[in-house]
């Protein structure tokens, strides 16, 4: 079972979502505010954690307007949190990869 | 004379040549007092009696007594009648000795002139002499004697009760201070099992009708020869001094006090048991010597009389490091020791520490009270075991110690690392996408240089060993094999060469990246500021990247080593198997979490976290450390070895308890109960020699004392020297105490006597001293439920 963290994505933030599907209570959201810096200080203290949960990361992206095609800082945003969730994927090797986000980031559009 | 009870021969069935009187051709040869009292002597027999048929040889008696001195054999009167069973309606006789509890010449007349009163009323010839069991009731009403029937082949009590009344023989030997004689080993047990009938449940099966075996002797000259030619008569011996009592005695507890003289001899140990103490001058006892038995020596006495004081200065006098000499202030420099093999007496001996178990009073409660069975331990020999144990507690503690240090080192990484700037900069951002160009550094090749190491190091140990192998003292190797190493050899040299080209081409190669990446960045130190900016800008995202990756790293370690420690549990035992019974188990008792402990040192914190989230939440400042400003690792170190200082102090100081079954242990036992198995299973040690124990009775059920530990007393005195300190009488007269020592303590003098049980005056003072001495005195003789005995 995995522990899935959708992302609302929005001009101003990105909601984060932690669903542990394991029925016990949902932690709170966390919002990622990306007018300015973006502070990824509570997305890691989270995924802290989660390291003992023994879980792969889901990552489900919503992003309904499209945003991270239009706007690169967006997309520059979800490809380093993608980055991050995979590196955490490997680092807690699970029994199966299937469900893994798999996005090749490295080549940034520059 | 010995002043314990020693064994002595006795021979208490010796005819003289009046037996030809009263029937033919009965005696062998000349009977002469002086050859007989010589061959006595001779044989070490120090108690007989002369027993012939049916009349008395006053003469002979006469003779003796009036030249008899002291050491010589000790002669009791006695007769051997043939008795008739008239009202099994035979004419049978069978044939028994009774011996009397005389021995003067005045007793020797009166006793002859009772019998041949009693034939001529009879008006019976010599020849014809019988009498019939109430005669001798009747003649003898007022003299205390035994009656010893022959119960073998001829003459045998049985014979005039077979087909008559069986019983009526039995119950007549049950209630007569009685032996058998001539009954054939092989059917003794055949004896007891028709005794065993008529005696309730409580008395059977105890093996207490005493068989004894006489010479018969009918010639002196060839004494100790049995009947008039036969073989020669193995030897009984009675235990104690050469009177009527010790017989008495030894009747009423055959097991302990009658054995064959092969017997005795075995029993004759070449253990190097304390022989003797010599005490003299001394401020606080009389001078005086006593004898220690190699059996059962007890030390009784009323209060303060001295009895501790003797049992610790034996203990001082033989080294042991257990005895309390030191709370008496007490000189012993001249009191003087000697052990069996000594010649002379000695200011101490030594013995080594397997050889004495040494139990002072209280001891095997406090052993319980303590957990700590260190003595038990170490007299049963098992201290290399235990040392083994402590060792490896030591080890664990150092784990533990070592695993709280690795959780410390972590927790240091932890909070440097999860406490990063994990920030993306906006101004990064605008940066990375602006227009601006830059060169991008080119990946460096992976660092393989662990790995170059291990390769070089498997080779280089290879060819060694191969060179080894070749000229190795312990083989030799054929030509063919010699072949198959070189060829091997030269493999892993072809190998060596190639991962030295492929070396040197990564090496090359890393080599070659950073020269690029040097000119890479000596031309992006020329670009723009925009260009440079855009190149740090990167940088930074590709730093703020690394960082967490790092981190989840770190995080895995700390989670993996929190996880062990939540599982952790020192509940460690060691078993050291004393018998084939009991166990000692030493074992460091899980008594508090070691997390739960770190959290009692926390504020506020969720004991149901586990510890890996306590950390995070001490490293993200969610939670504080006791007492403590702040959360850093030095304050968490110290907060920590406070709080686990009592853990590992319970490394230290293991408890140790016996287990007796897989249920059963001395912890959910009472004390009474342990200190039983406690002293039944050291007791039952085969490493020691000498066993002191100061009251042994202390903390023990009485139900023990009289159904365990007299039983295991009275077999293991046959097999160590045993010194005890009691009250019980039960200990001393059940126990049959070869050696009674009485402690008095007259205006401050302590005075030690040596006493013996079947001493008449030595019993009435044992019994002044013993809480119910006496009844347990008269229970020993009650040997049977008489009045059972007679109603059925």
């Amino acid at each position: 079972m995995s522990i899935i963290i959708k992302h609302i994505v929005e001009e101003s933030k990105f909601t984060i979502i932690f669903d542990m599907q394991d029925g016990s209570i949902s932690f709170p959201s966390i919002d990622l505010n990306i007018e300015g810096d973006i502070d990824l200080s509570a997305i890691i203290t989270k995924l802290a954690e989660f390291i003992e949960q023994k879980k792969e990361l889901q990552i489900k992206f919503e992003d309904t307007g499209n945003l991270a095609e239009s706007n690169p800082k967006i997309k520059l945003i979800k490809e380093t949190l993608n980055e991050i969730y995979n590196k955490f994927n490997e680092q807690d090797i699970q029994d199966d990869s299937s469900g893994r986000t798999h996005q090749e980031n490295d080549n940034l559009p520059f | 004379m010995s002043l314990y009870s020693d064994w002595i021969k006795v021979d208490l069935h010796i005819h003289t040549d009046y037996s030809k009187k009263t029937k033919t051709n009965d005696y062998q040869g000349i009977f002469d007092i002086a050859v007989l009292k010589q061959k006595l002597i001779e044989n070490d027999v120090k108690l007989f009696s002369m027993t012939d048929h049916n009349i008395i040889n006053v003469e002979a008696y006469e003779n003796y007594y009036t030249n008899y001195n002291e050491g010589d054999p000790k002669l009791l009167i006695g007769c051997e009648f043939d008795i008739e069973v008239p009202e099994s309606g035979k004419t049978i006789t069978y044939h028994s000795v009774i011996v009397f509890d005389n021995d003067t010449i005045d007793d020797v007349k009166i006793i002859s002139e009772k019998i041949e009163d009693l034939f001529s009323s009879k008006l019976f010839s010599e020849t014809e002499r019988k009498i019939v069991i109430d005669d001798l009731y009747d003649l003898f009403s007022d003299y205390n004697f035994f009656f010893i029937p022959h119960a073998g082949n001829t003459k045998s009590i049985l014979d005039p009760y077979k087909g008559y009344d069986m019983k009526l023989c039995q119950k007549m030997v049950l209630l007569m201070p009685s032996a058998f004689e001539k009954v054939k080993e092989s059917v003794r047990q055949k004896y007891n099992e028709g005794f065993d009938l008529l005696k309730t449940y409580d008395f059977q099966g105890k093996d207490d009708v005493p068989y004894i075996n006489f010479s018969d002797n009918h010639n002196c000259s060839k004494y100790p020869c049995t009947n008039k030619d036969g073989e020669y008569h193995d030897f009984y011996c009675i235990k104690g001094q050469p009177t009527f009592e010790s017989i008495r005695f030894a009747f009423i507890d055959p097991k302990s006090r009658i054995k064959k003289y092969e017997e005795v001899e075995v029993l004759k140990r070449f253990e190097n048991f304390l022989h003797s103490v010599e005490i003299k001058n001394n401020s606080l006892i009389e001078d005086s010597t006593l004898y220690f038995s190699p059996n059962l020596n007890v030390i009784i006495g009323g209060r303060s009389s001295g009895k501790s004081l003797l049992f610790n200065l034996l203990g001082s006098k033989i080294g042991n490091g257990k005895n309390q000499l030191n709370k008496y202030s007490l000189d012993t420099s001249d009191i003087k020791i000697r052990s069996f093999l000594d010649s002379e007496y000695k200011t101490s001996i030594s013995y080594n520490l397997q050889e004495v178990i040494y139990i002072n009073q209280g001891d095997i409660v406090n052993y319980f009270e303590n957990n700590s069975l260190k003595d038990l331990i170490k007299e049963s020999g098992k201290n290399e075991e235990y040392k083994v144990a402590l060792d490896d507690f030591k080890t664990r503690k150092k784990e533990l110690s070592d695993s709280i240090e690795k959780l410390l080192e972590l927790y240091s990484e932890l909070c440097d690392t999860l406490n990063s700037n994990f920030t993306l900069h906006n101004r990064d951002i605008e940066s990375i996408f602006d227009s601006s160009y830059y060169f991008k550094a080119i990946d460096q090749v992976e660092d393989k240089t662990s790995s170059f190491e291990k390769s070089t190091n498997i080779v280089e140990s290879l060819l060694e060993n191969i060179k080894e192998f070749k000229t190795n003292e312990n083989w030799n190797l054929t030509e063919e094999e010699l072949e198959l190493t070189e060829s091997f050899k030269r493999l892993v040299e072809s190998k060596k060469q190639f991962f030295s080209e492929s070396q040197s081409v990564h090496l090359n190669k890393s080599s070659f990246i950073n020269l690029v990446n040097r000119i890479i960045e000596s031309k992006n130190a020329t670009l723009d500021l925009k260009g440079r900016e855009k190149d740090a800008s990167n940088q930074r995202l590709h730093l703020l990247k690394r960082n967490i990756f790092g981190l989840f790293e770190v995080l895995i370690r700390v989670e993996q080593h929190c996880s062990e420690l939540d599982n952790y549990s020192y509940n460690f035992i060691k078993e050291i198997a004393i018998d084939e019974e009991v166990t000692v188990v030493i074992e460091i008792e899980n008594k508090e979490g070691v997390k739960s402990k770190i959290v009692e040192g926390l504020s506020s914190t969720d004991t149901a976290l586990s510890l890996y989230q306590i950390l995070i939440q001490l490293a993200t400042n969610k939670i504080r450390i006791k007492n403590l400003p702040d959360n850093s690792s030095d304050n968490l170190r110290k907060k920590i070895n406070t709080q686990l200082k009592s853990i590992l102090e319970y490394f230290d100081y293991p408890i140790e308890y016996l287990k007796y079954s897989e249920e059963s242990n001395s912890k959910n036992n009472s004390p009474g109960y342990n200190s039983e198995k406690y002293l039944e299973t050291i007791l039952k040690k085969g490493n020691s020699k000498i066993i002191f124990i100061d009251q042994p009775e202390d903390n023990l059920g009485n139900k023990f004392i009289t159904e365990n530990l007299i039983d295991l007393i009275r077999d293991l005195k046959f097999k160590k020297q045993i010194f005890l300190v009691t009250h019980n009488p039960s200990i001393v007269v059940y126990g049959d105490a070869e050696n009674i020592i009485m402690c008095s303590n007259e205006a401050k003098r302590i005075e030690y006597q040596q006493f013996i049980l079947e001493n008449k005056i030595h019993q009435k003072e044992i019994c002044s001293v013993l809480d119910g001495g006496q009844y347990i005195f008269e229970q020993r003789a009650r040997k049977y439920n008489i009045k059972k005995v007679i109603q059925s």
